[in-house]
């Protein structure tokens, strides 16, 4: 429970610094941490990804002038999908299948909440200045930047767990 | 088995996402995002200082004068200075020659102070959040189109919607954006000044008699509901000039920066 309380105060966390600060950090601007949270918690086999989902949804639809929903559905949306993508279509859970959902799951968030925008001024919802365009260069900035950060992490995580393999004493011993 | 209990979270989910909404709709939610908007505000506004900080820092490292450029500036500094002396002495024989002829009436604007919070939610979007400061006003005097202010008289752009506590800004360089403005030239021309791309603003359908130089000055024309005239938007950098058609474009450069935006006010009535 402790767990879980702990991730929704870390996307919380990441939803306010993401509005706040990053968006002034060079090559972190391009990377949008909160889609990339949801997407991995979507790859674990524990339902507690939609609450997850849910949770960063309303929070990102609070801090938004667009109407209320368009970020929780699509949120929720991609992380349903890749959940069932993760354990109904993909054989192997590797670093490769994994990339490449992460990559699908951006690339559907922005067009999803593209969708959703255009309808809202379609249908006059939404204040004639708030519109959103859908900026196919923009997005696969961001899946490049996104992958490359992952796959740092990636690297990183993996070297160090070979390296101090040796250090510690293990759980069974 | 699993595909009971997968189908079983599904019409949880979907459920859940409706309630939610509905809730939203009735403003069920409402004093929970006005607690969330508290809470975060404190935190925001720290980090949004740090954001522009590190903002200025990353510019400084960019941007290197050339020995030739900084004298430039500096010739620039000293005729503005110039100007500026004998502005200071116009206005004073203004102020002389009004008291004389009887002229009481001065633009005072009714300012709202508020802060630059943060960007967005949605990406690609270039809505600023805003936080009022001043205890005396809250959102419910704040229209949309509003006039958005920095200094004295420096339009930074307009209210774009209004939600709980926290003002949309759209910067008079997002690419939503269009205000009635006048280039103080000979003949005062008057045009529609978009934002082009969140860098700039341009200026169409400027005919092709008018005479139109680098440097001059742009200002808003008072032609449009809730803008005053005469709040300033930028200079002319470049006059794109086509034979074969009709109207001319003035790219426009705006003296402020959206990214470095802190303090800004609002202005309620004219």
């Amino acid at each position: 429970m402790i767990k879980k309380l702990l991730i929704i105060g870390a996307i919380f966390l990441a939803i306010i610094l993401q509005l706040s600060f990053i968006s002034a950090v060079p090559y972190l601007r391009n990377i949008n941490f909160i889609i990339l949270i949801i997407l991995y918690l979507s790859t674990k086999n524990d339902y507690f990804f939609v609450v997850a989902a849910i949770a960063g949804g309303i929070l990102l639809d609070s801090f938004s002038s667009f109407i209320f929903g368009t970020h929780l559905l699509s949120l929720v949306f991609i992380s349903l999908l890749a959940n069932y993508i993760c354990f109904k279509v993909l054989a192997s859970h590797r670093f490769l299948p994994f990339m490449i959902l992460i990559g699908a799951g951006i690339f559907l968030y922005h067009f999803s909440t593209w969708i959703l925008v255009f309808s809202a001024n379609f249908f006059k919802i939404l204040p004639r200045a708030i519109t959103l365009n859908m900026d196919f260069g923009g997005i696969f900035k961001e899946i490049a930047y996104s992958l490359v950060l992952l796959s740092a992490i990636y690297l990183v995580f993996k070297t160090f767990q070979k390296k101090l393999k040796t250090v510690f004493i293990p759980k069974n011993f | 088995m699993r595909f009971k209990i997968k189908s079983k979270i599904y019409i949880i989910t979907v459920a859940a996402l409706v309630l939610l909404i509905f809730l939203h709709s009735i403003e069920v939610l409402s004093p929970m995002e006005k607690a969330l908007f508290k809470i975060s505000s404190p935190l925001q506004k720290y980090l949004y200082g740090a954001n522009i900080k590190l903002n200025d820092f990353m510019s400084g490292l960019k941007i290197k004068n050339t020995p030739g450029e900084t004298e430039l500036l500096k010739a620039q500094i000293r005729s503005l200075l110039v100007l500026n002396a004998q502005y200071k002495l116009f206005a004073e024989e203004n102020k002389i020659l009004k008291r004389e002829l009887g002229f009481t009436r001065e633009h005072k604007y009714e300012l709202i102070s508020a802060r630059v919070i943060g960007v967005d939610s949605i990406k690609n979007s270039s809505l600023l959040v805003l936080e009022i400061e001043n205890g005396k006003y809250s959102e419910k005097d704040i229209e949309n189109d509003m006039p958005i202010i920095v200094e004295d008289g420096i339009l930074a752009g307009k209210v774009a919607s209004v939600k709980e506590n926290r003002i949309y800004m759209l910067p008079i360089s997002a690419p939503q954006s269009a205000v009635a403005a006048a280039i103080l030239n000979k003949n005062y021309t008057i045009g529609v000044a978009e934002g082009e791309l969140n860098l700039g603003i341009k200026m169409r359908m400027i005919p092709q008699s008018e005479k139109i130089k680098q440097g001059d000055i742009v200002v808003t024309s008072g032609l449009e509901k809730m803008m005053p005239k005469g709040l300033l938007l930028g200079t002319v950098s470049k006059l794109a000039q086509d034979p074969q058609a009709p109207f001319n474009i003035a790219y426009v450069t705006p003296l402020y920066n959206a990214k470095k935006l802190s303090d800004v006010l609002i202005i309620k009535k004219y």
